[in-house]
């Protein structure tokens, strides 16, 4: 069992509930492939920094997981034939209830580390 | 032929004679999700700056470069222009914790998700977290399945 982190990135033409139905689309199959979610996050719509078929905006998901290493290629090959998702990452994750703590103090204030080393720069300088 | 610029006896370079700002910082982890950090590491074109004339320790630079990447393919940062501050549609981040999805049925509730979707929505001042409940996601998951 390895705990993932999975970004992925939908087309803006959805509605809020049509939106999270996708993720517990993706929730439920994890559950019935022998895995388990645990931290679930809509991180908002977004402007893209580049186009992406020709759309500007995203909606993008954080979903922290766990999983047996098999459900790697079951979940690759969802995700092609699925037309509504842009992009996508799978990342493994060390410590997940850590990260998903890192990424609301993102959102809260995103220039939290960014100020930490500013600060230092202005100081040393 | 003369002697060499860079004799090894005599020379350091300028950024190893001062500390890494990151690890003096104390910043324990560089994310992909961080763009505000990682812009301060990219040139107006879009190019990673080097580490020396960051002063960062090689150990950071490894771990920069391979977030910036990661956030370029992701969309967060783009390739030929750096960051381009921009205000989106929502002007505050709407985080909307959901509940986990449950194989086995859990009791039933009345709320349903365009309540909650909207709500959250008023609330924008604080950005506070809702949890949406199992059974509202379900019955919403099935009968878009059914039409798709």
């Amino acid at each position: 069992m390895q705990n993932y982190e999975f970004i992925f990135v939908v087309t803006p033409e959805l509605n809020d509930p049509d939106a999270l139905s996708v993720s517990t689309k993706y929730q439920e199959l994890i559950n019935s492939n022998g895995g388990k979610v645990l931290n679930a996050n809509l991180w908002g719509r977004k402007k893209l920094a580049y186009p992406i078929n020709k759309k500007e905006f995203g909606i993008y998901f954080v979903i922290y997981f766990e999983a047996p290493t098999s459900f790697v290629k079951i979940l690759s090959e969802k995700i092609a034939f699925d037309e509504i998702i842009l992009r996508n990452m799978l990342i493994k994750c060390e410590d997940p209830q850590k990260e998903q703590k890192f990424f609301e103090s993102l959102v809260e204030n995103p220039k939290v580390y960014a100020d930490l080393y500013l600060d230092l720069r202005k100081g040393g300088e | 032929m003369g002697r060499r610029k860079r004799d090894r006896r005599d020379y350091t370079l300028k950024s190893r004679k001062f500390d890494c700002p990151i690890t003096t910082a104390k910043i324990a982890q560089i994310d992909h999700k961080d763009v505000e950090l990682l812009q301060l590491f990219v040139t107006e074109k879009g190019k990673i700056l080097p580490a020396r004339s960051n002063y960062i320790s090689a150990k950071n630079q490894r771990m920069l470069t391979r977030s910036i990447k990661r956030a370029r393919d992701l969309a967060l940062l783009s390739y030929t222009q750096g960051y381009v501050p921009t205000e989106s549609e929502n002007t505050t981040p709407l985080l909307v914790k959901t509940d986990v999805v449950k194989t086995t049925d859990s009791e039933t509730s009345d709320q349903s998700i365009n309540e909650s979707g909207l709500a959250a929505e008023d609330e924008n001042t604080s950005s506070a977290a809702e949890t949406i409940t199992n059974n509202a996601g379900k019955n919403q998951a099935g009968t878009s399945e059914k039409n798709l």
